[in-house]
């Protein structure tokens, strides 16, 4: 079942970017997504990651994980993506799962702590 | 229940497969979505599997494995990318030129069915051979790109005692690539006593032999950063001699191809505007 068939807020790639570049210490890591990893080796820092997501442009679905949502989506900002964040894997990193608007592959945007560690 | 007739189901294999992803199109990008496929699984499971819930000598076993194969499968995958952009390359020239450059790809006998049927030349001539000595690299690459009925074009991971000189440190560590690569698919990571003295030479210290490679992630990380930059270091180089060719070619004779459809072609499969005679390329 793909993320357009669950609950989800729609958004544009320019909003991730914003969100993306707030955290500048944070590294991430797009698993599955091959828009991106045809761009860019990931894992990657923040600044390479906004810029190339204002660069290919378009927009996305993003899963929302709260219990009982009946999100069709519906527009969601900045603002709200640290709130529909899955943290719940073995380091607590910030996942959020991805769809763009006119493909059926979901993917993952995951942050990667031990490349920030390392810088790599 | 009758026996399983091993002999049909190994055949069967050839069955179980899928078409090409888009990028498959554009050699560098295809060349980086593969090379973070062995990283993404192996961070999945590493961010999903808690150690201390499972067998922790048994999941560093397996995940040990992965990164072996994870490693091999990122220098294949870069090897996979050398032979994609060649085959760009003579797709592009070898309607034009009648010089010997393609002497080094001609399809022995047995390859001739595969070079007939095939939609591209390119394809046909690049991909049943192996790349994975800078020499062979270098030596295809050369004559490839030359000047018609010239001389050779530089090499490409140059010897301490070619040229340009900016590029033999990387040639040096891609070679260690190769045979650690050669390692890893013929002694499956042992170190025999031979794989030891060659990557000794390579290296320039003591490696130790009869032990296993056991790749950290963090070896992954700076392997696949590396060969991410060679990738995209090679590319740029190859697309710029290859547009330098195609420019030339069109002034000598400006019949022989649309520049600017040619750029637009050229720019979409390096992933980078190219400019032939003039006209720059749109993605």
């Amino acid at each position: 079942m793909s993320v357009r068939d669950l609950p989800h807020y729609s958004l544009s790639a320019a909003t991730l970017a914003d969100w993306v570049e707030n955290q500048p210490e944070r590294w991430w890591f797009v698993d599955g997504d091959p828009v991106l990893t045809g761009e860019v080796y990931f894992p990657c820092p923040s600044d390479e990651l906004a810029s190339l997501l204002r660069k290919v442009g378009g927009r996305l679905l993003l899963y929302d994980k709260t219990p009982g949502s009946h999100a069709r989506g519906e527009e969601v900002g900045a603002d709200r993506l640290d709130d529909l964040c899955d943290t719940t894997d073995n380091f607590q990193q910030k996942t959020l799962v991805l769809c763009w608007d006119n493909a059926d592959i979901d993917w993952l945007l995951v942050e990667d702590k031990e490349a920030a560690r390392v810088g790599a | 229940m009758p026996p399983i007739n091993l002999h049909q189901k190994v055949r069967e294999v050839l069955r179980h497969t899928q078409p090409p992803h888009p990028e498959a199109h554009c050699p560098i990008q295809h060349f980086e979505r593969a090379a973070t496929t062995g990283p993404g699984l192996i961070k999945y499971l590493s961010d999903h599997i808690d150690p201390a819930r499972v067998y922790p000598a048994v999941y560093e076993r397996h995940m040990s494995q992965l990164r072996r194969m994870a490693l091999a499968d990122a220098i294949e995958s870069f090897e996979r990318f050398l032979k994609e952009v060649a085959a760009v390359c003579i797709d592009q020239l070898a309607p034009y030129v009648i010089d010997d450059r393609f002497d080094e790809f001609m399809p022995r006998g047995e390859r001739i069915a595969a070079f007939v049927n095939a939609r591209s030349i390119g394809k046909a001539l690049c991909e049943s051979d192996t790349w994975i000595k800078n020499k062979t690299i270098n030596d295809r690459f050369r004559s490839l790109l030359k000047e018609p009925f010239g001389g050779d074009w530089e090499y490409l991971f140059p010897k301490p005692n070619q040229g340009p000189a900016e590029e033999r440190d990387r040639a040096k560590t891609l070679a260690i690539l190769w045979q650690l690569r050669h390692n890893l698919a013929h002694n499956v990571g042992a170190l025999t006593h031979s794989d030891a003295m060659k990557f000794r030479l390579l290296i320039g210290s003591h490696v130790t032999a009869e032990h296993s490679l056991v790749p950290t992630r963090d070896d992954l990380r700076f392997v696949g950063r590396f060969l991410s930059e060679t990738a995209l270091r090679t590319n740029e180089r190859i697309g710029l001699r290859l547009a330098t060719l195609l420019t030339a070619l069109h002034q000598g004779d400006a019949t022989l191809f649309d520049a600017q459809d040619t750029a637009d072609e050229v720019s979409r499969r390096f992933n980078r505007s190219l400019a032939i005679d003039g006209c720059a390329g749109v993605l």
